[in-house]
């Protein structure tokens, strides 16, 4: 079981590497939108994009959980900073569909296909989490604890949003 | 008709205001009754297309089973397609005993072996809100079926694993659990998921809740009773309010599919008290060990 303290270095240390992969590969400023459809990709990425993206929906997950042990006072507040916590999320959720190139469902995953066929929608689903972790990053920046508790809500039915239509029951 | 109607209800609440010089339930007030039964019941998800934009309650989701393709009707208000000439007493008769007012036999995918549970209270609270949505003319479609399924089946079907029983507290448990039980079985129907079929399709009773390889498109349904290792036993109280209200799980995922539809349609307009009244039921559900969710599924990241 790892704690909390490795779990936030953790995500910092997946935070640099997805930093420096965007910096690559797409333009600070272009919105997800203009993401070009993803053309089929080479056998062996596949595998490994799939497992890149469920450490990165972990971490999600994980950043999510730890910020409500924080706002919910389950451990002490100087066990973390739900604001840094909250950035974590506005910075992994930047641009969710590059993790998911055509194809990339052979890895134990439950990404359906149909993610392909209905790729605007599942961009669109993306942004929107993008656009909510961004305000949740803000108003916990802010500091008010019920404003924090609100935007995550908020943000969490937009991840349930895109696993509606897009994620296989397992 | 919908003067008949108003003129019926206002004859029905002069004589109640006769028999018990109490104020009569207001008709909205019943509506808005009607309409939390609506959302527990999960009439919603099976009836409305909402993925391609259909109309509220106008049909035409269509479900892929072993015995076919079915497809959901119209049960708007609508006269020619949907259920506009039905009476309360007919609409009674289908939740009830699964037949239709000329006397079709309903196949259990429209899971009438739940709602025939529902106190009559509810039912014709739930018959006056279907009466105030808008009606919509579009055609149900015909269900695409194996030649050796038939209609007249059902009845066979029926004697076999069917009893229309409406829903008696069980003594001995608390107002809470009873509660409970009645949102879960007569209501919320998770057991047409959660718990397993045989090969005529009908519910595994000893298995109740303990999860189904084959449920409804294919999903794999996972073990929700009380066993900590294989179904839900270790969720605290507050992680399964989180799931009901926001779809949230303890691991930090939010879930998907068809049990994001559940939480959309249904779980999410819980009462609290209602919400803690499930929970109550759920913690004391028979812990049955069934592996539905493997621990390799449960992290894919290794
Ligand atoms: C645009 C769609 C989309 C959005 C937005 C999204 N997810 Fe996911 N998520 C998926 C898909 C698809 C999978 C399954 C991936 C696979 O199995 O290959 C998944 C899987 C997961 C998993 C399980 C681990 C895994 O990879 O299987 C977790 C946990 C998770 N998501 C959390 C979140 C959280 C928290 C958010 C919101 C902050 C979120 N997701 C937003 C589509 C999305
Ligand atoms: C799991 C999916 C499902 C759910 C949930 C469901 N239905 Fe249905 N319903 C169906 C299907 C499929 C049929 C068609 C059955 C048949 O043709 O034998 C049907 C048939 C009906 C009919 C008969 C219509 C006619 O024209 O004869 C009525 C009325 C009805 N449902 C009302 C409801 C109400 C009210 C609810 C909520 C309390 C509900 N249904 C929930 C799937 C569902
Ligand atoms: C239409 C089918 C359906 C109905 C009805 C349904 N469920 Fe589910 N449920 C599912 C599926 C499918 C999953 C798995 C979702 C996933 O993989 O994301 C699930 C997951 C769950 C989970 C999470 C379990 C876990 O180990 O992660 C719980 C808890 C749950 N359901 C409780 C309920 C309760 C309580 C009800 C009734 C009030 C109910 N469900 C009704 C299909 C259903």
């Amino acid at each position: 079981m790892l704690n909390i303290a490795s779990k936030l270095s953790l995500a910092a240390l997946l935070v640099g590497t997805i930093n420096t992969a965007f910096a690559a590969t797409t333009p600070a400023a272009a919105p997800a939108a203009a993401t070009p459809a993803p053309a089929t990709t080479a056998a062996p990425a596949a595998e490994d994009i799939a497992k890149y993206r469920h450490h990165i929906m972990e971490t999600l997950g994980n950043m999510k959980t730890t910020i409500e042990f924080l706002l919910k006072g389950k451990v002490a507040a100087n066990a973390g900073s739900i604001a840094d916590q909250a950035k974590v999320m506005a910075m992994l959720t930047k641009n969710i569909p590059a993790m998911f190139p055509k194809g990339s469902t052979t890895h134990k995953s439950d990404a359906m296909p149909v993610i392909w066929e209905k790729w605007a929608d599942f961009e669109k689903l993306a942004q929107d989490v993008a656009t909510k972790a961004d305000t949740l990053a803000k108003v916990a920046v802010a500091g008010n604890a019920a404003d924090t508790e609100a935007k995550l809500k908020d943000l969490g039915a937009a991840c349930k949003a895109c696993h509606k239509d897009f994620r296989k029951d397992n | 008709m919908h003067i008949t109607r108003k003129l019926l209800s206002l004859a029905a609440s002069s004589v109640l205001l006769w028999n018990t010089a109490s104020f009569a339930v207001d008709d909205a007030e019943l509506r808005k009754k009607g309409e939390y039964i609506f959302h527990l019941a999960g009439c919603m998800g099976c009836h409305t297309d909402t993925k391609n934009k259909g109309a509220l309650l106008a049909g035409g989701l269509s479900f892929n089973t072993p015995f076919g393709k079915f497809y959901s009707p119209n049960i708007t208000p609508d006269p020619v397609h949907g259920i506009g000439k039905w009476t309360e007493a007919d609409f009674i008769k289908a939740l009830r005993e699964g037949v239709s007012p000329q006397g079709k036999q309903y196949y259990p995918v429209f899971p009438y072996t739940a709602y025939s549970q529902m106190q009559l209270g509810d039912i014709k609270a739930l018959w006056a809100y279907l009466h105030s949505i808008s009606a919509v003319a579009q055609p149900s479609k015909e269900h695409e079926l194996s030649w050796y399924v038939f209609r007249v089946s059902n009845r066979g079907w029926k004697m076999l694993y069917f009893t229309s029983k409406e829903w008696e507290n069980i003594a001995g448990k608390s107002a809470a659990w009873n509660r409970g039980a009645y949102i879960a079985n007569a209501l919320a129907h998770c057991g047409e998921c959660h718990t397993p079929r045989n090969m005529f399709g009908a519910l595994k009773t000893s298995q109740h809740y303990a999860g189904n390889l084959a449920g409804p498109e294919g999903a794999k349904v996972p073990n929700i009773t009380h066993d900590v290792e294989t179904g839900i036993g270790g969720w605290k109280k507050d992680e399964l309010l989180a799931f009901f209200s926001e779809g949230a799980t303890p691991d930090g995922d939010y879930t998907g599919g068809l049990m994001a539809e559940v939480v959309d349609n249904s779980l999410k307009y819980l009462s609290k008290e209602d919400a803690e009244a499930l929970v109550s039921y759920l913690a004391e559900v028979p812990a049955i060990s069934n592996v539905i969710k493997s621990k390799e599924k449960k992290r894919r990241s290794d």
